[in-house]
């Protein structure tokens, strides 16, 4: 009768299970990193890898920095991965206190530009940079701030999207701008006069950009090179990156060593590829970030992309003393 | 099963106990381990009390509280009022086109979330379609809808995400009721009133009640839209809990925000249980719709028009805008007509964003979406028959408290207890299986009940038995309820993206994902084109599935003599 069906289904379906986590093989090199790394990138490690030292590399992505650098923690025992690419400059401090990279000072240090170099221990080395910045559609908008107090002005009322500090990296970037620009005393009252003319604050790029770019609002937090996209596949030039105050904070993505790989040696490769010049000629283009090595050429299409003398940034260390402070205080100044 | 008489309705219809209670304990197990994984966490270690119980007296979770309640409230009410007459028409008459609106009605759900926030901007915000239309309708004063963002925003979001969903399940239910029942009723002199308030209503109650609790469920679950649309003025628990997971990195805090949600949902579950208890009424036998005629009900018509002319005004224009955009040059409602976004589909740029080419991401998700829609209905129906002679219980209510769990939580909960050693590909169907369940679950529990011991028993008594007896008898009786339960789990499984991004380790990219990659590269246009196209595979993968339901149903014989 149906019993018997039903046993066997059981059967079928435990074997189905059971197949799937017996007789692993033993694990390849393995590089952890965020879910929107380029598959380009990827392509051109693992092709790289395959070639050269006959290695295979396997990545793993997660849905954000956060739940990545919680699995690295998991795992501290028994690491299951050798190299991790995308922690930011912000990260750094949990990265360290978690205690799950190993330092490595790659062959390319003298190639990248100093001011980069967030981490003087290279437990995290950089790889690549972006600026957050404030975008503007120059159909749209006839009057283009020129400093960060200009965005307060009430012509901008309802006209300007953000993303929440609270949930997405860009948006974080910008609370820090603010921090970095008004200082501990002013920046909480930036805000209350910027509230105003905020139409939405999102939580992720995404809804932001697409909010943006529907036509809804002419001025967007995004990033430097948003503009080179549109130039590359629209062929326009309508969109325009702003640096306000003659400089922008500073998004920098390195790439380190899990403490304990069981493939020390391959790991290092793999940093190293990371900032050969091979690899860095593609960040442009593919990932829509700066290069970190100062002897190359940047593609024609980032004369569009943001360019910032100054850099804003906070020191690391003082970002994580004192962020989730910051961040409760600018939750209630939203909610008052 | 022998020595029972067709007429004698035994109390235990099932001998197997295990099926009836073994079996849905082994489920409960697989669905709640990974939530307990995740709450021990948060409730082992002593010193984890007292933030809570301070998180419990701050204002903040007050706020949360009043605002996540009341916006989930008027949304499920709201969604509900608007469907009713929709489900009359949809419920009572038979007319052209209405299997291909029923389709289009689950749509919404399947979306991925942005899709839906981009449709609402296009059409209501500041510079939206309705703003225009206004303009144009009452030029030089300044008529203008401005209330997007914002409380009224949220709720008018989330009645567009559950208004078609309601009207679909509530015309479902009504289909199966006699108009015998209204007949008989008339005969004996009951006015039309009294018999929609004692006749129709009571009947339509339990569903009504049911669908009151998941709309109101979903939107207290709501992320993206509350986020988008709400600014910094509003949050839901599932904002908290997501700030905590993926920002703060305080998983404790996490767990016991989730800890805190659940209870609250479980209470409002208790409340439906209740609701349930009234489903065991006897409709009649379900007969054939009549066709509609025009010159017979023209006042019904009217109002059916302008009913339908609404809901599709509101309700369907701000996807087909946003969906148009995919039509046009750059995504730009300016530019001119072409096809080169969905070129762009098959181009290299389309891999070089997303990762792999679009006939894997296409085969990846239909394949994903079957298989959980067919193992949740399969589930789900051996759960419903074993059960069948049984009045809803507390079991049952546990099987629904899914629902009411952050999903987020379950997904981590599932990595942190499988991650290890379980592949990608079967972590995210244990997911969606657990995310569809209830919903199939209940849809399977009342029609496996409705047809009752009676029918069954007397085929077992003449001779019918296991694979022959579902083919002939069991399989033709609930063919309309098996395919809209396996419709609405591929439906939640093609709208999944928390749990293909938690889980599926960037190995696994379906619809969703994708159109998330593409954004995330600004290819917008081709996102949207991406999304139109997922909808017409969606539309004809239900208009199927609805062919299929509507096939042959044994009443229908005798149609022509009518």
């Amino acid at each position: 009768m149906f019993g018997k069906r039903w046993r066997l289904l059981c059967l079928l379906m435990l074997a189905f299970l059971l197949g799937g986590c017996y007789g692993r093989p033993e694990r390849p090199l393995t590089v952890y990193t965020y879910s929107s790394f380029p598959p380009a990138l990827v392509d051109a490690v693992v092709g790289h890898f395959q070639e050269e030292y006959k290695v295979k590399v396997e990545f793993k992505s997660f849905s954000d920095t956060g739940p990545l650098l919680n699995q690295l923690a998991r795992e501290k025992e028994a690491p299951q991965a050798d190299v991790v690419i995308g922690l930011d400059n912000n990260y750094l401090p949990k990265a360290l206190a978690l205690g799950v990279l190993e330092p490595y000072k790659p062959q390319a240090v003298g190639e990248i530009r100093p001011d980069l170099i967030f981490d003087p221990d290279y437990y995290l080395t950089p790889f690549d940079y972006g600026f957050v910045v404030f975008n503007y559609d120059s159909e749209r908008l006839t009057e283009v701030p020129a400093s960060h107090r200009d965005l307060l002005k009430p012509e901008y009322k309802g006209k300007i999207v953000i993303e929440n500090p609270l949930t997405s990296s860009p948006g974080q970037v910008f609370l820090l701008t603010t921090i970095a620009l008004f200082g501990e005393d002013g920046y909480l009252d930036y805000w209350r006069a910027l509230k105003p003319n905020l139409l939405t604050i999102t939580p992720g790029w995404d809804e932001a950009y697409g909010i943006f770019t529907s036509g809804e609002a002419p001025l967007v937090l995004s990033y430097g090179a948003s503009p080179v996209y549109h130039l590359l596949y629209e062929d326009t030039e309508r969109y325009k990156a702003l640096v306000l105050d003659g400089g922008a904070y500073a998004q920098i993505e390195g790439v380190g060593i899990v403490k304990g790989t069981p493939y020390r040696t391959n790991a290092r490769r793999l940093v190293d590829y990371v900032l050969s010049p091979e690899f860095q000629a593609l960040i442009p283009e593919t990932q829509f970030m700066y290069p970190v090595r100062t002897d190359l050429e940047l593609p024609a299409s980032f004369r569009v992309a943001a360019q910032a003398e100054q850099l804003f940034n906070l020191p690391p260390a003082e970002v994580e003393a004192n962020l989730e402070r910051w961040l409760g205080a600018w939750e209630q100044v939203m909610n008052e | 099963m022998k020595g029972h008489f067709p007429w004698h309705r035994p109390s235990r219809p099932n001998r197997l106990g295990w099926l009836n209670y073994i079996f849905p304990l082994l489920l409960l197990f697989f669905f709640f381990l990974p939530v307990l994984v995740a709450l021990g966490e948060a409730f082992l270690p002593v010193e984890a009390w007292p933030g809570l119980l301070a998180f419990l007296r701050s204002r903040q979770f007050r706020k949360v509280l009043v605002f996540t309640t009341t916006e989930a409230f008027w949304s499920a009410l709201l969604s509900l009022a608007l469907a009713l007459p929709g489900a009359y028409f949809f419920g009572r008459y038979r007319f052209p086109g209405k299997r291909l609106l029923k389709s289009m009605m689950v749509l919404p759900f399947m979306l991925p979330a942005i899709l839906v926030v981009l449709a609402m901007v296009v059409f209501y915000g500041q510079n939206g379609v309705l703003n225009s239309c206004l303009a144009l309708l009452f030029p030089g004063r300044k008529v203008s809808f401005t209330g997007l963002y914002g409380f009224n925003g949220i709720v008018l979001t989330h009645v567009f995400y559950n208004f078609g969903f309601c009207l679909r399940m509530l015309s479902e239910r009504w289909e199966r009721i006699s108009p015998q029942l209204e007949e008989a009723s008339a005969v004996l002199g009951a006015g039309r009133l009294t018999t929609w308030c004692r006749v129709i209503l009571p009947l339509l109650a339990p569903t009504i009640g049911y669908l009151g609790a998941l709309v109101f469920l979903y939107s207290f679950l709501s992320f993206t839209v509350v986020l988008v649309l709400g600014g910094y003025l509003y949050q839901t628990f599932e904002v908290l809990i997501y700030i905590e997971y993926n920002n703060k990195l305080r998983f404790q805090q996490a767990a016991q925000l989730a800890a805190v949600q659940m209870l609250i949902l479980a209470v409002i579950l208790t409340f439906q249980r209740w609701t349930q208890h009234l489903a065991d009424r006897p409709t009649g036998a379900a007969s054939p719709l009549p066709q509609w005629r025009l010159k017979k009900q023209r006042a019904g018509w009217i109002f059916f028009l302008f009913y339908l002319g609404g809901s599709l005004f509101f309700f369907f224009l701000p996807l087909f805008f946003v969906l148009l955009r995919s039509f046009k040059e750059r995504g730009r409602p300016e530019g001119g007509w072409t096809l080169a976004n969905y070129r762009a589909l098959w181009e290299p740029a389309f891999r070089f964003a997303v990762g792999t080419d679009l006939e894997t991401v296409i085969g990846t998700s239909l394949l994903l979406a079957l298989t959980v829609g067919l193992a949740t209905t399969v589930l789900a129906y051996l759960l419903a028959r074993a059960r069948r002679g049984l009045p809803w219980g507390r079991l049952d209510l546990w099987l629904q408290l899914p629902m009411g769990v952050s999903f987020l939580t379950f997904a981590f909960g599932l990595l942190r207890l499988a991650g290890g050693f379980l592949p990608p590909v079967v972590l995210i169907i244990w997911a969606q299986i657990f995310l569809a369940f209830p919903l199939v679950y209940s849809l399977l529990r009342t029609a496996c009940r409705e047809w009752g011991e009676e029918l069954l028993a007397a085929a077992q008594t003449l001779g019918a038995a296991g694979w022959e007896l579902f083919r002939t008898v069991e399989f033709p009786l609930l063919r309309k309820a098996l395919t809209s339960a396996f419709a609405y789990g591929v439906a939640l499984s093609l709208g999944d993206l928390s749990a293909v991004l938690v889980l599926g380790q960037g190995k696994v990219i379906t619809l969703s994902v994708a159109v998330y990659r593409l954004i995330g590269h600004y290819h917008f246009p081709q996102a949207v084109a991406l999304g139109t196209l997922f909808i017409l595979l969606a539309v004809l993968l239900f208009t199927l599935v609805e062919q299929g339901a509507a096939g042959e149903e044994p009443w229908k014989r005798g149609e022509g003599s009518r």
